[in-house]
């Protein structure tokens, strides 16, 4: 059924046999959770699952971040990430982000989540300030 | 075995379809790429790509032949519209590759700007509306070979589940609609205010009599089987402008979860449905209104013909049927 989350999980490389302990990042509004649950308890039906709020607390195989996209503004990006500053580093790792905004962490390294999420912040905040600039009507004003 | 190099996008609107469809043509011994049109690309393209010209899209489309050349596949294969594939990018794949070049269209959004000069380059357009297809036969498009392809569901992502209590409550109602609130929609359902309704989706607290029965969640995947598989009855009503015959993918979807689908009546249900035994239309609100109470009041009718219609389904419109279909007319 969950043929999203197969997917992402299959692009992160992440072996569906040796997950035993997931920990799910439990967003403000109740149902990213328990939406997000329900599709990784039928892909890791054997896994204990459960979630954390602040920080993780304990050891885990796999961790979920829902970074939901609601009517285009991603309301949980920024507690979600300081969710993950806040946690463990060992436990953090690469990262696969999505347009559906969901963050499969693994126990990997660290540093390639920020440095390319800080170029990408890099880059659009230049590009915004580029296009606010405006641009001189020239046609115009020598009409005038 | 035949490479196919899937390009399409796949964003939350999407509904998974370009997976299902990746999972389709796998099924048929197929090896297939998935080449993402927004999602999954480097940092750099992803930045570019929100801002839509040519000097932005030229990274993307020296990535999308740099992958042509890597995989060499046998069809280069659009789904939903050409977002980003430039008219030379398609002209340095016919010269340089022996690939065909294929685009199911979904969207319809074919006339716009690079869109409609990337035709020439096309080997074979599949429409999911049939009133597109003489159109766009005629030979000033420079359309090759124009076909109708229907919309079609996955019985494994779209099937029966079971539900807990939980989900039962959370989900269940007598009408349910998932979508996004537009007027069109609004001024329908307003007159259904008097079930127990729930509309998922973004919109529908613009109108005052709706906004107690408006539910702001994203719903996509397993979430939305379960809220198939809890109603009775889930309209059809489509949202797009430039849809003059065809049907979306939500019949389809709702029939394959065992619902009764209730749709407007367009030309293309006919094709693939018997209308009255495995389908219900409705040409107003009122009708509507007196069609859902009927059914309500006669739930063994409603499933009888909901079984009809499920049947119809798996046997014919499945996204294997419909990749096999493409792939037959693609080869040979």
């Amino acid at each position: 059924m969950s043929v999203y989350l197969k997917y992402r999980l299959e692009k992160s490389n992440i072996p569906t046999g040796d997950i035993r302990d997931i920990r799910i990042y439990a967003a403000k509004e109740e149902w990213i959770f328990q939406d997000l649950r329900a599709e990784v308890v039928e892909i890791f039906p054997t896994a204990n699952v459960s979630s954390f709020e602040k920080m993780l607390d304990k050891r885990c195989d796999l961790v979920f971040i829902p970074f939901m996209s609601i009517a285009d503004t991603f309301r949980y990006k920024y507690s979600a990430l300081r969710a993950v500053l806040k946690s463990k580093p060992r436990y953090i790792g690469f990262y696969e982000f999505s347009k559906r905004h969901l963050l499969i962490v693994k126990r990997k390294s660290l540093p390639l989540f920020f440095t390319g999420k800080m170029i990408e912040y890099v880059l659009r905040f230049l590009l915004r300030i580029k296009n606010k600039i405006p641009r001189l009507k020239t046609r115009e004003m020598r009409q005038k | 075995m035949t490479n196919v190099l899937l390009a399409a996008s796949i964003t939350l609107a999407s509904g998974d379809v370009p997976l299902l469809i990746e999972k389709a043509l796998r099924q048929l011994n197929c090896r297939t790429f998935l080449f993402p049109l927004e999602e999954d690309l480097p940092v750099l393209d992803r930045v570019q790509y929100r801002n839509p010209n040519d000097f932005n899209r030229s990274r993307f489309n020296r990535r999308l032949l740099k992958s042509i050349k890597r995989f060499q596949p046998d069809i280069l294969f659009i789904y939903g519209s050409n977002w980003g594939i430039f008219p030379k990018t398609l002209q340095k794949i016919k010269d340089r590759t022996r690939c065909k070049v294929v685009v199911w269209e979904e969207n319809l959004y074919y006339w716009k700007w690079y869109q409609c000069m990337s035709f020439p380059y096309y080997d074979y357009f599949f429409s999911t509306d049939s009133y597109a297809v003489p159109l766009l036969s005629k030979p000033s498009t420079g359309l090759k070979h124009v076909y109708f392809l229907g919309q079609g569901c996955d019985p494994d992502e779209h099937g029966r589940v079971n539900l807990s209590e939980e989900d039962r409550k959370r989900f269940g109602a007598d009408v349910t609609f998932i979508g996004g609130g537009r007027p069109r929609r609004r001024r329908l359902f307003q007159h259904l205010t008097g079930y127990d309704l729930k509309l998922w989706g973004w919109g529908w607290d613009e109108s005052g009599i709706l906004k107690p029965y408006a539910i702001k969640e994203t719903v996509f995947g397993l979430k939305k089987t379960k809220i198939y598989s809890a109603t009775p009855i889930c309209p059809n009503l489509i949202s797009g402008l430039y849809q003059v015959n065809g049907i979306s993918v939500r019949g389809f979807e709702v029939a394959c979860c065992g619902r009764l689908p209730f749709c407007e009546p367009r030309e293309d249900l006919k094709r693939f449905f018997d209308i009255g035994s495995e389908v219900v239309t409705f040409d107003s609100p009122g009708d509507l209104k007196s069609k859902v109470a009927y059914y309500l009041s006669h739930p063994d009718e409603m499933e009888r013909m909901a079984e009809r219609a499920r049947q119809r389904v798996i046997s014919e419109h499945t996204y294997v049927h419909r990749m096999k279909e493409l792939l037959e007319i693609v080869l040979t």
